[in-house]
């Protein structure tokens, strides 16, 4: 009976207090909803089958350990504002001879009440889209998953276990600040007079320099690696250093506009500016926090999509042609025409019996070792011994001029010499015994054999004909054999699609592996774009869709707190613009004033979001480099289409609730 | 100069039901130069009548002139600029905005009507000093006393030279020694030659006016005029015409 008063009681508050509390149920199911959703997709059954589905789960796991912490910040920070609202009441409740013992009953059944509706819907919701997401990433993987409708156990028990930790965490604030008070200071609490606030010059101050040791790092790490773990410690630097900046140099910005009274004393801006001076110290966290979470979104969006977008042109700098399969000959000298003719008729059999339309091929010969460099002699060696060290990969002029499409000719003791990023210092290079001039190549080669050749400084060089190679790699051959090997290759362009291709390679591969399984001195590798491709796509496509979600969830973040600053600013700022209606303010006025408050408050944290986006690129773009995507007019266009579509939602609203506000304070009543 | 003619307002509940006719009959004048206190108890319609005369409220019938002209006949758009040039504004709580200091906040209907800063520093110097708050002015209002912040909301009302001063209970909010110095303070703008009209239940601070209009069930009950009286005779004056008021009501 008692308990259905309490009931009663926190139900017709929440009711009453329905502009803020309406916002905040919202707030908790849409955080529930995607905490739920991230669970039930990182442990989904879906995802097993499907490759990189591994990794995949690995991100979405992390991703939803995001979610939880941010989930359990952002409710913290919505309920205290909530809290600030509702205080009244509490106040009022006292005064009529409610004990705070009586308060606590009906914050607890409040909570209760919160914490239901947002489990229900959070779950129900999240399983929904969990399993909407599941179907979408499996179109996006271009694969076939069996998706099931049942919710996922975990993820409900860790939704139930996680929201129930963070409304006893909040109904321990509430109590604790019903505690604190007492009902005089309660009814007062949302009309106490402020002192203005000061900006400390000094924080404002270490917020630029840390800002600008952020930027620092940002624009001049050069390393990969580097950069991605360097990059964590710029982050927590520009979120330290926004907050500082948004707390107390806006502050100190508006104090110095101040300063000047000619500019300081005009319609537009007088009443605008004095009171985003007086509030810059308040809603700065709320402004910081809007930045930061833009921030967010866009290198998210922007990072993920160009991981995305990046693997094709990634996947056609790595692998040339669709496929490229290799035979090793671990003593070159056995690479002999009669060696290689069964490996070419295997190869055109099965091309023949597919009926494959070749578009584009490449047959290499060639002859590999390594070299240490000392002055302009290439001798075989211990590679441990000189910290110059070169892949040497010698192949007849036909061949090179067959792969490269170029007309190189050469004249007796000269070489052809070309490489992909590796510089050789000298102009004249000593081969068994021989000196020749070094000849750069007109054309590029279009193949390069394995990845191998990615990592290692490569040496291409062409001599008329195979043997030639062969002698000028006597010196190796004449120490060890085993040490220079022979290598065919060939590669082909096709117009099958993707399954059709990993078929293709299959069946060579059949073709070719009978004849070199039983020979010790030989092997084999291959290496298929489409295969690659899949691969690929379900890692980076997990990565774009989980930097989809993640937006979405920040995007939410963001809208919400701006709701909530936009009402409780109206609220707050009621009394005073019905004062400067009595004094004489026009409807006008009125309206250009919020608006040019709307404005600067929209645009300064999209300008820094922008800012920070700005700095963060070129460490974005070593970053990507470590998953080895270099294309900075990709990078741009992702970065643009992010901003521009981030900037469309976000304006739109900003427009809606900077509505809201306008309504709450020219409203009469 | 202000004129009030058969000033009636009626407030409706908000779905129409019941009516609650707040002022009935109102006609005064008021003359140029005049101190005029408007007194009567809480619910007689003082508050309404001087948010009509305000013209933040429109009466149900009747007319107020002020100059000669209609305030019904200004047009909503206008109406705001129009009370910022004609009309001074002090009020009970003050309404003081606390993220200005009292200088700013004397300065808002100037920078309302978009005056030059020189010109608004010409004119704070002289309000200032006449009314003892050029100490203050750096000042915000959580900083400062009751009487001084009031002091500070009658600069921001005369600041703009206005037809007329109206005042709604300023003592309402204060002590008897800032209310006392605060009836001082606008005894000597009325000096100056400033029309005002002050609605307050103080009869002390009534006695300081030329003329006493009482209100009661929305009329004009009676008046009184000072008639050369010191402040002291006029304020016994003054509350026997309240116990008549009183009684009036008894007898009823």
């Amino acid at each position: 009976m008692k308990g259905a008063f309490y009931l009663r009681l926190a139900m017709s508050g929440i009711r009453r207090s329905r502009t803020v509390y309406l916002p905040f149920l919202l707030a908790a199911c849409g955080v529930a909803t995607v905490f739920c959703m991230l669970a039930s997709l990182s442990v989904s059954p879906a995802l097993e089958g499907i490759g990189g589905g591994r990794t995949l789960r690995t991100v979405l796991s992390l991703g939803t350990y995001v979610a939880g912490f941010f989930a359990v910040l952002f409710l913290y920070y919505t309920n205290s504002f909530l809290l600030r609202r509702r205080k009244r009441e509490f106040g009022l409740y006292n005064v009529l001879g409610m004990g705070k013992g009586n308060l606590g009953r009906i914050l607890f059944w409040e909570n209760l009440l919160t914490l239901a509706v947002t489990l229900l819907v959070g779950i129900a919701a999240g399983t929904a889209l969990s399993k909407l997401s599941e179907l979408g990433l499996a179109r996006m993987l271009r694969s076939q998953v069996a998706v099931t409708p049942l919710p996922v156990f975990w993820a409900v028990k860790a939704t139930v276990l996680l929201f129930s930790a963070v409304f006893v965490l909040l109904l321990a604030v509430g109590l604790a600040q019903v505690r604190l008070s007492n009902p005089i200071a309660l009814m007062r609490s949302e009309s106490a007079g402020e002192k203005p606030p000061h900006a400390s010059p000094l924080l404002a101050v270490a917020g630029v320099l840390l800002l600008g040791a952020a930027y620092w790092i940002a624009v001049t790490i050069d390393d990969p690696i580097q950069a991605l773990n360097m990059f964590f410690v710029a982050v927590l630097m520009v979120i330290a250093a926004t907050y500082l900046l948004f707390l107390t140099g806006s502050v100190a910005l508006c104090r110095l506009l101040q300063k000047n009274k000619r500019l300081y004393y005009r319609t537009d801006r007088f009443v605008f500016l004095s009171s985003m001076t007086f509030r810059m110290k308040r809603s700065g966290a709320g402004l910081a926090s809007i930045c930061i979470l833009s921030t967010m979104v866009l290198v998210t969006l922007s990072a993920s999509a160009c991981l995305y977008f990046g693997v094709e042109n990634n996947l056609r700098n790595s692998y040339p042609y669709q496929y490229t399969m290799h035979v090793e000959f671990y003593d070159a000298e056995k690479m002999t025409p009669e060696a290689i003719a069964p490996l070419e008729r295997a190869v055109a059999d099965t091309l023949d019996d597919m009926g494959v339309n070749v578009l584009r091929e490449a047959k290499c010969r060639s002859v590999r070792y390594p070299v240490p460099l000392t002055e302009n002699l290439l001798a075989p060696g211990e590679a441990a011994d000189s910290d110059r060290f070169y892949m040497l990969r010698l192949m007849p002029l036909e061949d090179y001029n067959f792969c490269s499409g170029g007309q190189d000719v050469l004249a007796s003791g000269e070489i052809l010499l070309w490489s992909d990023g590796t510089t050789y210092p000298y102009d004249r290079i000593t081969l068994g015994g021989a000196s020749f001039a070094v000849c750069p190549a007109s054309a590029p080669l279009s193949q390069k054999q394995s990845a191998m050749d990615n990592t290692v400084p490569t040496l291409y060089l062409a001599l008329p004909s195979f043997a030639d190679c062969l002698a000028a790699a006597q010196e190796g051959l004449n120490q060890d054999h085993s040490h220079v090997w022979g290598s065919w290759e060939c590669a082909l362009d096709t117009d099958l699609s993707d399954g059709d291709q990993i078929r293709l390679s299959g069946a060579v591969f059949d073709a070719i592996w009978p004849q070199i399984e039983e020979d010790d001195g030989m092997g084999m590798g291959y290496i298929s774009r489409a295969e690659e491709r899949s691969e690929f796509h379900g890692m980076y496509g997990g990565i774009f869709f989980l930097g989809l979600v993640l937006s979405a969830v920040f995007l939410t973040a963001t809208v919400l707190i701006m709701y909530y600053k936009q009402t409780a600013e109206g609220l707050e700022d009621h009394g005073r613009f019905s004062i400067m209606r009595k004094v004489g303010m026009t409807r006008e006025d009125i309206r250009s004033t919020v608006n040019a408050q709307m404005r600067t408050v929209f645009l300064l944290p999209m300008g820094a979001a922008v800012l920070h986006l700005a700095f963060a690129f070129p460490m974005l773009r070593r970053m990507l480099l470590a998953f080895d995507i270099d294309d900075l007019p990709l990078l741009l266009t992702t970065a643009g289409i992010s901003v521009a579509a981030f900037l469309l939602i976000y304006g739109l609203f900003y427009r809606l609730t900077s509505n809201a506000y306008y309504r709450i304070v020219s409203n009469d009543e | 100069m202000l004129e009030v003619q058969h000033v009636q307002k009626i407030y409706r509940t908000r779905f129409g039901g019941s009516q609650v006719e707040a002022l009935h009959d109102v006609s005064f004048t008021v003359e140029k130069g005049e101190y005029v206190a408007i007194m009567g108890e809480s619910g007689s319609g003082k508050t309404t009548l001087l948010n009509i005369l305000a013209a933040l409220d429109k009466p149900t019938s009747g007319k107020v002139l002020l100059e000669g002209r209609d305030l019904s006949s200004i047009r909503e758009s206008e109406m705001a600029a129009f009370r910022r040039d004609h009309l001074g504004f002090v009020f009970q709580e003050f309404n003081l905005l606390d993220t200005f200091t009292l200088e700013d906040n004397i300065f808002l209907p100037l920078v309302l009507a978009g005056k030059k800063y020189e010109e608004m520093r010409a004119r704070i110097t002289p309000v200032a000093e006449a009314l003892g708050i050029t100490d203050l002015l750096k000042k915000y209002p959580y900083e400062v006393s009751g009487g001084q912040k009031q002091r500070a909301a009658v600069a921001r009302a005369i600041i703009t030279d206005p037809v007329i001063l109206l005042a709604d209970e300023p003592t309402g909010a204060l002590d008897s020694h800032s209310s006392d110095e605060l009836m001082g303070v606008f005894s000597q703008i009325h000096r100056s030659g400033q029309t005002i009209l002050m609605v307050t239940h103080s009869a002390r601070a009534a006695s300081r006016a030329g003329r006493v209009l009482f209100i009661k069930d929305g009329q004009v009950f009676s008046q009184l005029t000072r008639d050369g009286d010191g402040e002291t005779r006029f304020y016994q004056r003054i509350s026997d015409a309240l116990a008549a008021l009183s009684a009036g009501e008894d007898a009823q």
